[in-house]
């Protein structure tokens, strides 16, 4: 009667766990479409900084690459010309960001595309609810709002970046790059929890 | 059919089990739930400059204005600007005119304003959020090449007055206090934080 009765808490207790575990892994931080340059569950991102500004081309745009690039997480971002990228970076002038009607408090936002079809018209817009999946993306950068200290530039770069291939902005009291401002639990570099969120996805 | 004692036990137990679990589950999440990054979900795919005061929330606004809606203007598309040419797109802009009351900041001449936003007037989604004729509303702006004007951001630049009290969408800490205030201490501390706006020390 005892051992019957264990057996039966065990596999309620079972049960929870992974009913709680499903309830965490629902409310993961993911946008709902999917960057289709995806082979074997390993993302190509082939980007260019031809129309960044001196502030955030170059060394601190290759930065921001690389804190993706020397991640455990499944993805590539190599560096290519305008005309052949699939990601284009470009600085936006303050007026220009201004008559876009784009958030003056934002340092940059990142726009999916699902070929011709633009995933999202502002920052406000969640790109999963136009496109199933995004085969190109721009990453627009407000130099009105020019950060100071060329780490935290290419970490705004690489936040970006991960919008790009999915990743929303995490919710939790976590340690990650894709915190949506640069609070105490924003990470300059990509975390366990970012390469995990990435590898979960694809 | 008889349903036996151990079949009822067992989708107990299973109903139960996704109960609980589940609820453990979301309160786990909950719990993590991070109050700093309160409005991440404002701006879904932007990175935000911290600012630490009204001072420097301020840094960009142009204008505060308070005053009625007009109307309504028509939907029409606005191709986005400063853009390269591989990619182009347009997107939806419905304006509304404002009658201006009372200046609060900057210098806005004329006594009507055109006050544009995102979203066709036909999207229920977009049009939840527009602002509607006779509303009482106080307004952070900032001004377009063209003298019309946006909010400085669409949740914390928008504010409507109601029986001598302020509201709005703001989820910007600085601003979430100062829901429910009275309009006349609201317009005051908007005011005296915007002539003395300064730049995030985020900012070069």
């Amino acid at each position: 009667m005892t051992r019957t009765f264990s057996r039966k808490l065990l596999a309620l207790c079972t049960c929870i766990a992974l009913f709680s575990a499903f309830a965490s892994v629902a409310m993961a931080n993911t946008f709902s479409f999917d960057w289709t340059h995806v082979s074997s569950g390993f993302v190509s991102v082939a980007a260019s900084d031809d129309y960044l500004d001196s502030d955030w081309n170059g060394t601190v745009y290759n930065n921001g690459r690389g804190k993706w690039n020397s991640s455990s997480a499944d993805i590539f971002i190599s560096d290519t010309t305008f005309s052949n990228s699939n990601l284009d970076l470009m600085g936006v002038d303050e007026q220009t960001w201004i008559d876009n009607g784009w958030s003056t408090g934002l340092y940059a936002w990142a726009q999916p595309w699902d070929g011709s079809t633009a995933c999202s018209d502002d920052a406000s817009d969640d790109p999963g609810v136009a496109c199933n999946e995004a085969d190109y993306g721009a990453i627009y950068v407000n130099e009105g709002n020019t950060p100071s200290g060329s780490d935290f530039k290419s970490a705004i770069l690489a936040h970006e970046i991960g919008h790009i291939v999915g990743l929303a902005h995490t919710t939790s009291s976590t340690s990650s790059i894709m915190q949506g401002s640069p609070n105490s639990y924003f990470s300059y570099t990509v975390t366990t929890y970012d390469e995990n969120e990435l590898d979960n996805k694809y | 059919m008889t349903i036996t004692k151990k079949t009822y036990i067992t989708v107990i137990s299973l109903v139960l089990s996704i109960a609980v679990g589940t609820a453990v589950g979301l309160f786990y999440v909950n719990a993590n739930a991070n109050d700093s990054n309160s409005h991440a979900g404002i701006h879904s795919d932007g990175f935000e400059v911290q600012t630490s005061n009204l001072e420097e929330e301020l840094w960009h606004v142009d204008a505060i204005v308070q005053g009625t809606v007009l109307q309504e203007e028509a939907t029409y598309q606005q191709k986005a600007a400063g853009l390269k040419e591989k990619k182009e797109y347009s997107f939806d802009v419905t304006p509304a005119s404002i009658k201006v009351s009372d200046v609060l900041y900057g210098d806005v001449s004329s006594d009507t304003i055109t006050f544009l936003q995102h979203g066709a007037s036909n999207e229920s989604k977009a049009s939840a959020t527009h602002l509607k004729q006779g509303e009482d509303v106080i307004l952070l702006l900032v001004k377009t090449s063209w003298g019309d004007y946006w909010a400085y951001e669409p949740d914390n630049g928008v504010w409507k007055v109601k029986d001598g009290k302020v509201d709005s969408n703001a989820a910007q800490e600085q601003f979430v206090q100062l829901k429910n205030t009275d309009v006349d201490s609201f317009k005051q501390i908007i005011a005296d934080a915007a002539k003395n706006k300064k730049k995030s020390s985020q900012l070069k």
